[in-house]
Order: structure tokens, then sequence, then C-alpha cells
């Protein structure tokens, strides 16, 4: 009688409580539930930004920097004094081109054709700047300067630059050969004052990019120092340096480092530039070794982040962890790998933590499909003790000056050759004033990526 | 209650490889031991209460029946660790399987804890195992 009553009972509150319990648990379809109900938000904030035809030529998953990318002005502005003839010669029947012309008329038609500029202006450099058209500027580069203006000292031409050009949203690039002298020959160490009280009236977020290119010349060469030589005439054998001063507020110089001036030959440094919260993160499968893990990604296989946790570490086998970086927003020359390997420093309150290698993303990293293909660079960080507590690290990229500018040094300019009298007293100038300017504790770090050690 | 989990299923060491640690403490360890109790619990009402209360069945009451739950559910515990590293998309590693094993163990003594309690709720099977 009372057995048939009971069944029902049993299934009533057995059974339910049953299934609670099991439902309870995590699942990864509960998790790409999740990820699917993020996904449509995304994808409408990144719509706006795709659908600007200024945003169009970058990839989709530089969303949020394409949508700022793009220059309302860029000022170019042409030296044409005597000194510069020697970059631009009449083409002679030979058509023998410099290196200068074939590299400056390429890259003024690559910013007349470039979409993200919407306003160009040209101008020449005489005593004062005089307004050109792209055509005008291009033919004084393919069939030289037809009037030859007086020589105008640097530090004029970058007060000019930097007080009258450089409005909100204006980059304002100088193609010069940065040949310097002061009026008396006794005022050369203070180069590097002229150069930063030239600018020191500029915009507080001032950033200067210097691009140094060299080209064979053919004409009379000016050098610096008058008092030896005067000028050299029927110069050179040897190719001559000429630079590309890119001027302007530190963002948008940034992103035009990244786009505009990619691929030109030649050196570069970077002064001003704010340190960059690059994409980044503890990639917890690849190219790990010892026992280690992600402890901040939360609870998805293969997730990465920012701390890791050290089980067991020790000289003898030290754990390695891989963090990606995508440097894609930098000025080439931080993303060279060689360059990377030598200058990117682990900071932080530990002598058992170092940056190993740095390697640049291949072909397989790429179309890897796992979370390493975000990235454009892997720097492999090696640990050889456990932390007895939490640690805070920083992976930082200094702001040094780059090596190549003493190697482009000279004291002495009356024998010409691959040399500019006192670049860096002028570059020496620069830093002076830009280094101190992006307040803060990262002022002098090109990038910035936080990282946390941990025991396990 | 992840604590708790955590340090059932540590006795053996922490996860392997080591990448996978996270997963392991957040993820599968609660599954596995909620499920391993659930199912216990589950196959316990069973025995003692449908089989042997409810329903009165005279013939599934001895020991040896109980033996086939209890193996029942050690296959089930089994199962089930490998069926969550599979579908937690874990590195694959032979740690899977001492973990299965393990939860196996678990399983069978949840089984004879739990019989002790249960089997005085029972009417035919108050006395098995023992």
């Amino acid at each position: 009688m009372f057995g048939p009553m009971r069944i029902p009972l049993f299934v009533r509150h057995v059974l339910p409580a049953a299934a609670l319990l099991l439902a309870g648990c995590y699942s990864r379809s509960d998790m790409q539930q999740e990820q699917q109900a993020e996904t449509p938000a995304q994808t409408e904030s990144e719509k706006p930004a795709a659908a600007k035809p200024a945003a169009a030529s970058k990839p989709a998953a530089n969303a949020p920097t394409s949508a700022q990318a793009g220059f309302p002005q860029v000022n170019v502005f042409l030296e044409v004094s005597g000194s510069m003839q020697g970059f631009m010669p009449a083409t002679g029947a030979d058509a023998r081109t410099t290196q200068f012309q074939q590299q400056m008329s390429d890259w003024l038609s690559t910013l007349e054709r470039d979409q993200r500029v919407q306003q160009r202006r040209y101008f020449r450099i005489a005593d004062r700047p005089l307004a050109d058209s792209y055509r005008a500027l291009s033919e004084t580069v393919r069939r030289g300067i037809s009037q030859p203006a007086k020589s105008t000292s640097i530090p004029a031409i970058l007060d000019t630059v930097a007080n009258r050009y450089l409005a909100d949203g204006a980059v304002s690039v100088i193609i010069s050969d940065f040949i310097y002298s002061p009026e008396r020959p006794g005022d050369v160490p203070y180069i590097n004052t002229d150069i930063a009280d030239a600018l020191a009236r500029s915009r507080k977020d001032l950033a200067v990019s210097v691009y140094g290119l060299t080209s064979d010349f053919r004409g009379t060469y000016y050098p610096a120092m008058k008092g030896r030589v005067g000028k050299v005439p029927n110069c050179c054998s040897e190719p001559v340096p000429y630079y590309l001063w890119v001027l302007g507020p530190a963002n948008l110089v940034g992103q035009f480092d990244a786009t505009l001036m990619k691929g030109l030959p030649g050196e570069q440094a970077h002064f001003g530039l704010p340190a960059l919260e690059v994409p980044n993160s503890v990639l917890s499968r690849y190219g790990r070794k010892g026992s280690w893990f992600v402890a901040d990604a939360g609870k998805q296989a293969g997730a990465s982040g920012h701390t890791v946790a050290i089980e067991e570490a020790s000289a003898q086998e030290p754990a390695e962890f891989v963090v990606g970086l995508d440097l894609n927003q930098l000025p080439e020359l931080f993303q060279t790998p060689a360059y990377l390997q030598k200058n990117l420093a682990l900071r932080g309150n530990t002598t058992e933590a170092k940056v190993l290698k740095v390697e640049a993303a291949t072909e397989s990293t790429k179309r890897s499909g796992g979370p390493e293909a975000a990235y454009t660079h892997f720097v492999t960080v090696r640990v050889t003790g456990k932390p007895r507590s939490e640690q805070q690290l920083t992976l930082a990229l200094p702001a040094a000056r780059p090596t190549w500018v003493e190697k482009w040094t000279t004291t002495d300019d009356s024998r010409p050759g691959p040399q500019t009298f006192a670049l860096s007293r002028q570059l020496d100038g620069l830093q002076k004033l830009l280094a101190g300017r992006q307040a803060g504790t990262n002022a002098a770090d090109v990038l910035r990526v936080p990282l946390t050690l941990q025991p396990d | 209650m992840k604590g708790f989990f955590r340090a059932l299923y540590e006795v053996i060491g922490s996860p392997q490889p080591s990448s996978e640690v996270p997963v392991y403490r957040e993820v599968i360890f609660p599954n596995i031991g909620l499920l391993n109790l659930g199912i216990t619990l589950a196959l316990l009402v069973l025995f003692y209460l449908v089989i042997n209360r409810w329903m009165r069945v005279a013939t599934f009451s001895r020991p040896s029946h109980w033996a086939i739950m209890l193996l029942l559910n050690v296959l089930i515990a089994f199962v089930i660790v490998i069926a969550q590293a599979n579908g937690q998309n874990v590195v694959s590693h032979s740690y899977i399987y001492w973990l299965a094993l393990l939860n196996a163990l678990y399983a069978a003594l949840f089984f004879f804890l739990f019989s002790l309690i249960f089997r005085k709720l029972s009417v035919n099977a108050s006395t098995t195992p023992f």
C-alpha cells in the first residue's frame, strides 16, 4: 500500500536533487556560452571603426588604435639651401640620380597617396618656409634646386617649425643635411643648448624622431667648419648623410613612425615618445620549460595572463616562460629582435629572473591558432629560483640613445664622409629637453610590461 | 569547497603538466569531486532505498549485489575524470590516468562509508555489506 505512493516521492525529491548536484558543476560548454555572450558586444563596438575608410587599411585586431590612427595634418619641409644641391643634382644625359632623389621622391609619393593623412602641406625652407605644392616639391627633388636659398641655421628652422607648424594634430617632417655650426667656432660645445632652446617653447607633448639616411652626393659640399677649407667642390666620393626629423605631438609621432616611416633604409633615434602599453601576456603553453603556471588567467586551459606562479626552479633546472608582445605600433628600430635582445631589461627586486632571448613571430606561430598567434615578438624569461614572496617585475625597453649616433658624428667635416658635424650634440639637446618631459616613473622607457612572480 | 577538493586530489602531487594547474584546480577538481559524491549518493539511494525499501525487490540485497554497485561506481568515477580532462582541453599527460585512478579509489571509499549510514534506512539490505 505504501510502496506505490513512495515512488513518486522519490521522483519528486531525490531525482531533482541529483540533477541539481550535477548541474552545479562547471563545464566547457558553460565557458563557451559565456564567450559567445561577450562577442556580439565586441563586434558591435568594432563596426564603426571598421566602417571608416581611414581605418579600413589596418587589420581589425588593431581596431582601438586604428580608430585614432590618421593624421589631420602633415607638413613637409625641404631645405633648399646651397648645401642640399649635391643631393639633388640636375639630371644629366646619363640619367643618373642620387639615392636621396630616389628615396625622397618615393617617400613623398607614399605620403601623398596615403589615405590616413587628411591634409598635406609642403614647404621649401629658404630664410622662411615657403608654401609649395606636392608637384613642385617633387619636381625640385627630381630636377634639382632652381634657386638655392641662403643657408639657414638649424636652430632657426627648428624654432620656426616647432612654434608655428605644430598645431594640434599636426606632424612636421624636416628634410635636411642638418649641418649646423654656430656663428663663432667657440660655441660648438653649446650646440645641444641651441637645439634645446629652439624647441623649448614648443608644445608640452613634443616628440622628435630622427631618421638618418645616406646618399651619394654630386656637387659642392659646404662643411660646418668653414675655417679650414670653406667649401669642397666636386664632392663626394663617399656617401653623405641626410636626415628626416619628425616633430609633433608624442602620440601622433609614435603612429607616424609606425606607419609612414616604415621601410626606410638607414638608422633611427626617438626622443620624447611616451612609454607604450603594448598588447602582451605570458603564454602558458608556448615555449615553456620547468614547472610553473599562469595564476591570473582563470579557468580556461591554455589561457594567458601576467602572473607566473613558480612551483619549482633552480639554477640547474630553471623555469622558462614566454611573454608574447605585439610591437606593431612601435617604430621599426624597436621591432628588431637583435635590438630588443640587447636592450630589453627585467626590472625588479630579484636577481633570479632574466631575459634569455627575444624572437620574432614566425609563420608557424602566426598559424598556430593558439594565443601566440596574436603576438609579433616572444620574450623568453628564465627564472633560476623559486620566489619566496610575490614579486612585481617590469619588462622594460629603456629609451637609450642608439649606438649609431657616435659613428655618424664627426668633429671635423672638412673631408666629407658618411658623418655629420656634431650630430651627437644635436641629439643630446633633444635628449636633454625631451627625456624629462614625459613626467612619471616611465619617463625613459619605450615600453613597459608589468609582470608578477609568485611562489605556488 | 575548491580548497577541499584541491587538498583531496593533490595528495598525489600537483597536476602535470604544470601549465594546466589552474584548469585542474579551478574546474576539474571541483567537477570530478562533486560528480563523484553525487553519483555515489545516487547509487546508494538506488540500492538501499529504491531497490531494497520502496520496491522491495527480494533478489538484489546480497553483499555480492552491493559489490556490483560498488564496481559500477568505481568505473563511473574513473571515466568521468577522463571525460572531464578531454572536455577542458588540457594537455594530455599520464597524470590524467593517475587522477582517474585516485578518483576511483575515493569512489570506493565514499561508497563504503556512506553504505554504513544508508543501510540503516533500508529494509531488505539493512545488513549489507555486513
